[in-house]
This record gives C-alpha cells, structure tokens and sequence, in this order.
C-alpha cells in the first residue's frame, strides 16, 4: 500500500498535537526505532551551523521520562505547522519541509511567539503507515528565553 | 511563627554582618549607574574566545556598560579593541555580530578606518583643510585588551594591573588545559535574562543550589566525594573549586541520569576522566570543565533587572567528526537552551529577581559554612565565595553590600 501525501501530513501534525499534550509515549511511537532527532540553527557569532539537541531514541526516551522530575518552565506550548513540501526519495522514504510557529502561554494565560522554524524530516513510508526516520527542527529563533528541556 | 513586617524588614539575625546583602544591590538603578562606573570599567571583562578572530580582519562586535565595541585582529596579528563608533558623526560602524574585513568603512560618509584604528580614508577630504581636524586626529578609541590562556579580555581602565597580574593564580584550574590544545568555539547561544548580572553569575557560584538540578543532584551531590571540595579563594574576587582537599579530582558520576553514560572519554589533557571543575573569574566570568565539555559563561549588564546571558563551548579544533558530535551532544545535554541545566538557572534568577524588585525579599543570605575536620577550608556547599564577591564588591564600590545606601540609618 502506497502511503499518501495526507497521511504523512498527519503524522507530521499529529507529533505537533502529542508534544502539546506531553503524550511522549504516543509520541514516541511516530518515529523509526533508529531515529536521530536535532534541534539545530546558525549562528552568526560563530559564523557555523550549531546543534541545540542530538538524541537518539534512547536518549530522548530518557529525557522525557525525566522531564517530571525537573524544574522547568511552566506554562504551555502551541505548535502550529504546516506542510509546505513532500518529497519521494524511491519507494521507501520521503523528505517533508514544515514550517512550524511555536506559541507560548504562560500559567496566566498570556501568549507569545516563542520561536520559529522549519521541520526537516525524512519519512519512512515502506509500512503500513509513516513514520518519522528523522527530524532536524531548524530554529529560525536564537532567543528562546529561559529555554526548554522539550524537543519542539 | 510568621515575621510582622518589622521583623521581616530587618537585617538578617546572622553572627556575621558581612554574610548577608540587601536585595537593592541586585535593583537599585543608582547602584547599577555607580557600579558601571567603579565595578565594569575598572575591572578585565571577558570578550571571547581567540578562535573567534582567528584571522586579520576577523572580528567580534559586542558592548560593555552600553558602549558598542569591536574587537578585531590586526594585519599585525595583534587582537585590539575599539569603541565601535565613528568618529565624525558616531555612527556605529561595524554593524554585524561578527565577520572578517579589510577595512572598516562607516556607512553614513564612508569614512574608513584601518585595522589598528587609524582613520584612513574621508570622501573629499580636503573639505577639512581650513577648519580641520586632520584625520590623525581621528583614529578610533582603542580600548585595552589582552589575551590570557586563549581568553580575549577588555579594561576601559588603562591603569589596571596587567591581565596576567590581575587572575593570578585563579587561571591555575584551566590555563594548562586551555593551552595543551587548539581549542575552538562550537557552541553559541545568548539569552536575555530578566534578572540582574551578579545574580546570574552567582547562581553558578553558588553550589549550594546543585540539589534544585536534577542532573547535579543525582549524578553529583548524592555520591560520595561531593562534599570534600574546598573553595579556594584568591585575590581580586576570583575563586574555584576544582580538586579534593587530599588533591584527588572530582570525577561526576553521569550513569546515575536515566539513560546516560559514564563520560570517561574525549578527555582533555590534564584532566581525569570524567572531572569536574569550575572557576569564576570576577566580575562575571565561569569556567566550566564537565568531563567531555568547556563551557564559557558570562553575561552582559543592560539594566537592574535584564542582562544578557552568553554560553560558550569549547572543543578541540580538528578533531573527528563523532568525536565532535559526541562533545556536542554531552554539552547540549547540560547547557544551552534546550539543556537540563542552563535553562532551569535561568528560572532561578527570574525568579527571585521578580521578588527582590518587588521588595518582597529585602535580604539575600549567604550564611552557609561548612568546614572541612581542619576547621580552616571551607566545603562548597559554604557560601565563601559569595562573600568573597560581595566583600570585592563592596571595596570597589565604596560602600558595604549588606547596607549600600545606608537603609537603615534613614528608617531610624
């Protein structure tokens, strides 16, 4: 069975809507068993590419089994995406670009941007449904405040 | 019991005055002008790293007590510091964060200025014949700047000791390490802060607050050894903490985070496997050494209550590519925006900036003393070092930190 090109915008929005939530589990299940996962941007003061989170499966399991335990940020977070490109690569996998909003309310209700970027994500589309090979979320923001132990 | 609001006004009931500080020094913008002034002028404040103007031309623009700087390598090879503005009409000139130049040119007359200051060029020059100045008289204001263990430092106080003289042996700790290897800058990030500058700083002086991370707490306060650092003190308010009171290293035990390793490769030369240390250079400099991470932080005074939070990491220039992909991750694991640690500082000093503005907190304590069986060292969990920074602090300012502006004699 071909996967469509909704099916993978689903599954694109629907890790938006888990990570929302804080369903990691869930969340967790829309990826690859290998999956690399970054949060990655470019910094001009270094004038280089820079990574802000590399986890693996393992790593970001771990993180997310924590994140209860740590002091954080309180409030919540909004993603807001949309899927501008699929691209296939063959059979089997499939590139996606979404630009993605990432909205912040605070525990009193009010609401910024919190950041901007773009999901690169390399779709595994050979079983009955896709699922996510990889992720780079490319930050458009360099400022995020006190910042986040969350993947976005 | 509760405290009414006299009890809650007065100063702390403490056996040493010197152990705590009033909450103004942290909001009071007649302070923060006046310590401008005697504190960040007349004190080496750190720029950047030196891979960060490898080359001439190559340069970094950043700002200190509001005055826009450039900090540029010279066809010389010298690393000289500039006030970043022109001067016909001070315009800043050197627009981007950072980059390479021949020359620097002002985009509003297109004056030009070479890489040692020198103005070299004006459009129709000969307009200022009559009346002058000539354009010797107009070369950039250079502002001092040396260079210790990689390190590009400032002074706007041209009769400041030398940078060498002024961290003595507070750069023990990490001058060696710094100088086995060709080191370079992967990692950047900066953050404002709605907090004051010394808080920000302090919070990483302040070991006692590792219980609040769960990182530190687990892999680090709960295991043995953790307790039997002493602080080391030095002069001119710098301090760290590195070894043991016997000399053994502080190795962090990282398998204790779920999901985690031990971190006992990618050592830097001098180090243990998996060693812990930390020096603070006042006024605002930390030097972090996590196993496989260098982390540089600082942060940039703009008000009482923002600054600006800078992170920096360091790895060794050349190395492979998983060897780097290992670093980078262990260090974003820790620090940065997306981190365990970095962010939840950053909370801490909103935090209880939000409530010393507010005057919720007059006082700030720093009463803790932990002493090692000798009675003399004191353990890091001791607040030695805040008072060593606010008693430098208080020198320079002139004025005692636990009672900067004689509250208590005008309340009486």
């Amino acid at each position: 069975m071909t996967i469509s090109d909704d099916q993978i915008k689903n599954l694109i929005y629907k890790s938006c809507r888990l990570l929302d939530a804080e369903e990691f589990d869930d969340y967790l299940d829309l990826y690859t068993e290998d999956f690399e996962y970054k949060v990655t941007n470019y910094s001009p003061e270094i004038k280089s590419d820079q990574e802000w989170m590399d986890a693996n499966r393992a790593e970001l399991k771990g993180l997310l089994a924590n994140v209860p335990l740590h002091f954080r940020l309180l409030g919540s977070f909004m993603r807001h995406a949309t899927v501008y490109d699929i691209e296939r690569n063959g059979a089997d996998t499939a590139n996606a670009l979404t630009y993605v909003t990432i909205y912040y309310t605070t525990p009193e209700g009010a609401t910024s941007v919190w950041a901007v970027g773009r999901y690169h994500d390399k779709i595994d589309v050979s079983g009955d449904t896709p699922l996510i090979a990889d992720r780079n979320m490319k930050l458009e923001t360099r400022e995020v405040g006190i910042g986040t132990h969350l993947p976005m | 019991m509760s405290r009414n609001a006299e009890e809650h006004l007065s100063p702390p009931k403490v056996a040493d005055g010197e152990s705590y500080i009033h909450a103004s020094v942290y909001t009071d913008p007649d302070l923060f002008a006046e310590e401008e002034e005697k504190v960040l002028r007349r004190t080496w404040k750190f720029v950047c790293h030196i891979s960060e103007v490898e080359k001439a031309g190559d340069y970094r623009t950043h700002q200190w007590t509001g005055v826009p700087l450039v900090t540029i390598r010279g066809n010389d090879d010298k690393v000289r510091t500039f006030v970043n503005t022109c001067s016909h009409r001070g315009a800043k000139i050197v627009r981007d964060v950072a980059g390479n130049m021949k020359h620097m040119t002002c985009f509003f007359h297109m004056w030009e200025y070479d890489l040692e200051g020198n103005c070299t060029y004006q459009p129709r020059e000969e307009g200022y014949e009559e009346l002058g100045p000539t354009k010797d008289d107009l070369s950039l204001r250079e502002i001092r700047t040396d260079i210790f263990a990689g390190l590009i430092f400032i002074n706007f106080d041209g009769n400041a000791e030398s940078l060498r003289d002024y961290i003595g042996e507070a750069g023990e700790p990490f001058e060696k390490i710094f100088n086995n290897h060709e080191l370079e800058v992967f990692h950047y990030n900066q953050t404002h802060v709605k907090g004051n500058w010394k808080a920000w700083y302090l919070t990483n002086c302040d070991l006692y607050h590792e219980w609040s991370h769960l990182v530190n707490r687990t892999t680090s306060v709960l295991t043995k050894g953790y307790h039997d650092r002493p602080w080391r003190i030095q002069p001119n308010g710098h301090g760290y903490n590195a070894h043991h009171l016997d000399g053994s290293p502080f190795q962090v035990n990282y398998k204790k985070y779920k999901s985690w390793e031990n971190r006992d490769h990618l050592v830097f030369k001098g180090l243990a496997p998996g060693e812990f240390r930390v020096t603070d250079i006042f006024p605002n400099l930390s030097v972090f050494f996590r196993a496989t991470c260098i982390r540089l932080n600082h942060s940039t005074p703009i008000a009482p209550g923002h600054c600006i939070m800078e992170e920096r990491g360091l790895a060794i220039k050349g190395e492979s590519r998983e060897d780097r992909r290992m670093r980078t991750k262990q260090f974003v694991q820790i620090w940065g925006p997306f981190s365990r640690n970095a962010s939840e500082d950053c909370a801490y000093v909103e935090a209880t900036h939000a409530c010393q503005e507010a005057g919720a907190n007059p006082y700030d304590l720093m009463s803790r003393v932990e002493k090692f069986e000798d009675g003399v060292h004191e353990r890091i969990h001791s607040d030695t070092y805040l008072r060593h920074f606010w008693g430098e602090w208080s020198r320079l300012m002139g004025r005692p930190a636990n009672n900067p502006k004689n509250f208590m004699e005008a309340a009486e």
